[in-house]
């Protein structure tokens, strides 16, 4: 059977892009979980110390004077809430260089039917 | 000319509510300042002329609800910011430090905690799987009608909630600040914001918020200035002062002043920070960017704008109490409203004199102008976009019928907010805004979090789940302390805390899980198979059309 001129090369680079994808939404997956625990972790630890750690929370062990514990913990919350933040969209962005799979999605597409919408026949 | 015509049908429209609002003023003559009539004065003449500006580029509903795609990641974080950082963030958590020392940053750290979550987990995927709203993404692979229809009730009940705490919030705080009576308050603002989005939409909400985070963001930042001039920008000795001052003395560091039950602090903490996430005026601004990257840029923008307005919370709150306490002579004069709300306006008129009072007054006035303006266009969004185009409609409405829908829409909620400011005005507003919090955490934002991560959600699943976190939300809110005790008056609650938000989002979850894996129906089977492709599209977004 005669094969057609570059049918194969298509269909490795196919299987390729198959791949690539696959492995990208992955590596999204984990990095997303990850850092999602990381914010969600900060902010659980410091409810848990308001709840538990109220002597360590009030003492001035860290910073001396006045500045009790709980409250350098709350400026480095918010700093370390941030730079998840930043550090999270650098990395996406690099990513996004990188491999340049990503769509535009729908924004700006007029009301397009959904598949949830073609599938339950909803659709005009 | 035809702007000048324009903006004189909007002046015109809007003069009852402001002719009042300006004789009343006068009529207050000492009492009011006239930097707050000034600084009032321009920034409703500059909404005014911010939605003549926008109406101009209004041709069809897209672009009434998401400003036709066009605003810059920037400009959208900092209309986030101005449309979250409400007045319960500016006056009610210093207010909560000056009462309860540091108890207040639990509920500033679970604001700002959000923000991080929204960036990670939902602002590119939403973009990429929704067109205005977030219905449009739980219902992308399910049974569209049914799963539209109780979500977008949810997100309207959210916003009505939200729009009667801060209508009545509004009509006190402006009747202290200005001496404006409160009906006339709740009509004066209705009345411009009715104009402003009815004519403008989404782009003149975007504008307005704007400049709202811009003049709230600088307010705070002269003020921290103004306090930390006052002790040599010395933190230590501030809090020394306040602890000094302060009845709870050394306990004014220690947790436990406002919240004291470990498990109140857990579902209080829960109910902040996945109720943000499920807002659905917040949700639908990351749609009013151009692309998915925009609308994360626009979140973590946000997130550094938020993040330093609550750092700056923190010195404004323990300056109150050191000053406005430390200061035995002003300490017999307080008046600082219930709550402490007042207090950071009253450390503005011993910081900064007479006209940072007045500034700071108006900029708690275009606060409450900025959020109402959001809710209105969400509200529009969920009826002209949910309940008429994608229910009513399937799909495919009539552009001129959507666009008169959402703007009539925003005229309904001018008068529901009015209607409701007069019937709640002697009402707990806690439990109101409790309300709109914990329907937001527990149905809006378990269904959005399943409909993107999990493979097992079915139309039958998504159903159950909103329909059992919206009653549990409701049931235990109305047994709870704020409505059980303080609205109906029965000596114990039925259930011991104000905040349900953790035990209702608990349950719509689980309710989520049980009703989906349940269901052997075919409309299940094609549910699951569509999440492959659901998977692909938010990643990545739709493939181009061939």
């Amino acid at each position: 059977m005669a094969s057609i001129p570059g049918a194969a090369e298509a269909a490795d680079s196919a299987a390729d892009t198959a791949l690539q994808t696959r492995l990208l939404m992955a590596r999204r997956s984990r990095r997303r979980r990850w850092f999602a625990a990381a914010a969600l972790a900060i902010y659980v630890g410091f409810t848990l110390l308001m709840a538990y750690g109220r002597d360590w929370f009030a003492s001035t062990s860290v910073l001396g004077g006045y500045v009790a514990n709980g409250l350098a913990l709350y400026l480095v919350a918010i700093i370390v809430l941030v730079a998840i933040g930043l550090w999270y969209v650098y990395l996406v962005e690099r990513e996004e260089r990188l491999f340049p799979l990503t769509g535009m999605g729908r924004g700006g597409e007029p009301d397009a039917a959904s598949p949830g919408r073609a599938a339950s026949g909803d659709s005009p | 000319m035809r702007a000048a015509r324009r903006f004189a049908a909007v002046a015109l429209a809007a003069w009852p509510a402001l002719g009042a609002a300006a004789s009343e003023v006068g009529d207050v003559g000492g009492g009011a300042n006239p930097v707050a009539i000034g600084v009032f004065v321009v920034f409703v003449i500059s909404a005014l002329g911010l939605a003549v500006l926008a109406s101009r580029r209004i041709r069809s509903s897209g672009e009434f609800l998401d400003a036709g795609g066009r605003v810059t990641a920037l400009q959208n974080g900092a209309a986030i910011a101005g449309d979250f950082i409400s007045a319960a963030s500016f006056l009610g958590l210093t207010g909560l430090i000056f009462i309860g020392g540091v108890d207040g940053l639990l509920l500033a750290l679970g604001l700002i905690a959000a923000w991080p979550l929204m960036l990670i987990l939902i602002s590119d995927r939403i973009k990429r799987l929704g067109r205005f709203t977030a219905t449009d993404v739980i219902s992308y692979r399910l049974r569209e009608k049914p799963v539209r229809i109780i979500v977008a009730l949810g997100a309207l009940g959210t916003i009505c909630f939200y729009l009667i705490a801060q209508m009545v919030g509004a009509g006190k705080l402006v009747e202290l600040l200005f001496g404006i009576p409160y009906k006339i308050t709740l009509v004066m603002i209705s009345v411009l914001v009715m104009v402003c989005i009815a004519f403008g939409g989404m782009l003149a909400a975007t504008w307005i918020q704007m400049i709202k985070a811009g003049l709230l963001l600088g307010g705070a930042t002269l003020m921290t200035l103004l306090v930390m001039l006052r002790f040599d920008f010395n933190f230590s000795a501030m809090l020394q002062q306040a602890v000094e001052g302060h009845r709870l003395a050394e306990d004014l560091l220690r947790p436990g002043a406002l919240f004291s039950d470990p498990l109140q602090i857990m579902t209080l903490a829960v109910t902040l920070c996945f109720g943000i996430l499920g807002l659905p005026h917040i949700l639908m601004r990351l749609y009013t960017v151009p692309t998915p990257q925009a609308a994360r840029r626009s979140a973590l923008y946000a997130t550094v704008l938020m993040g330093y307005f609550y750092v700056l919370t923190m010195f404004l709150g323990f300056g109150t109490v050191a000053i406005l306490l430390g200061t035995p002579d002003l300490a017999g004069a307080l008046r600082v409203g219930a709550g402490g709300n007042m207090a950071v306006i009253q450390l503005s008129a011993v910081v900064g004199g007479p006209w940072l009072l007045g500034f700071m007054s108006a900029v708690a006035f275009a606060t409450i102008v900025a959020v109402i303006t959001g809710l209105s266009v969400g509200a529009a969004a969920a009826v002209s976009h949910d309940l008429y185009g994608r229910v009513l409609c399937s799909g495919n409405p009539d552009p001129d019928r959507a666009l008169l829908l959402s703007r009539v829409t925003v005229l309904g909620i001018g008068v529901i907010g009015i209607l409701a400011g007069l019937a709640f005005e002697h009402e707990n507003i806690a439990s109101i805004t409790i309300l709109a919090n914990v329907t937001a955490c527990g149905v809006i934002f378990p269904l959005l979090f399943m409909a993107m991560s999990w493979r097992g959600l079915t139309t039958r699943g998504a159903l159950g789940g909103g329909i059992v976190g919206l009653a549990t939300s409701l049931a235990l809110i109305l047994t709870g302390p704020s409505f059980w005790t303080k609205v109906l008056g029965f000596e114990a609650p039925l259930f011991p805390y104000d905040y349900p938000g953790l035990f209702a989002m608990a349950a719509a979850l689980a309710a989520i899980w049980l009703f989906s894996v349940t269901d052997s129906s075919p409309r299940a089977a094609v549910d699951r198979k569509l999440y492959d492709k659901q998977r692909l599209a938010q990643e990545f977004g739709e493939p181009a059309a061939e």
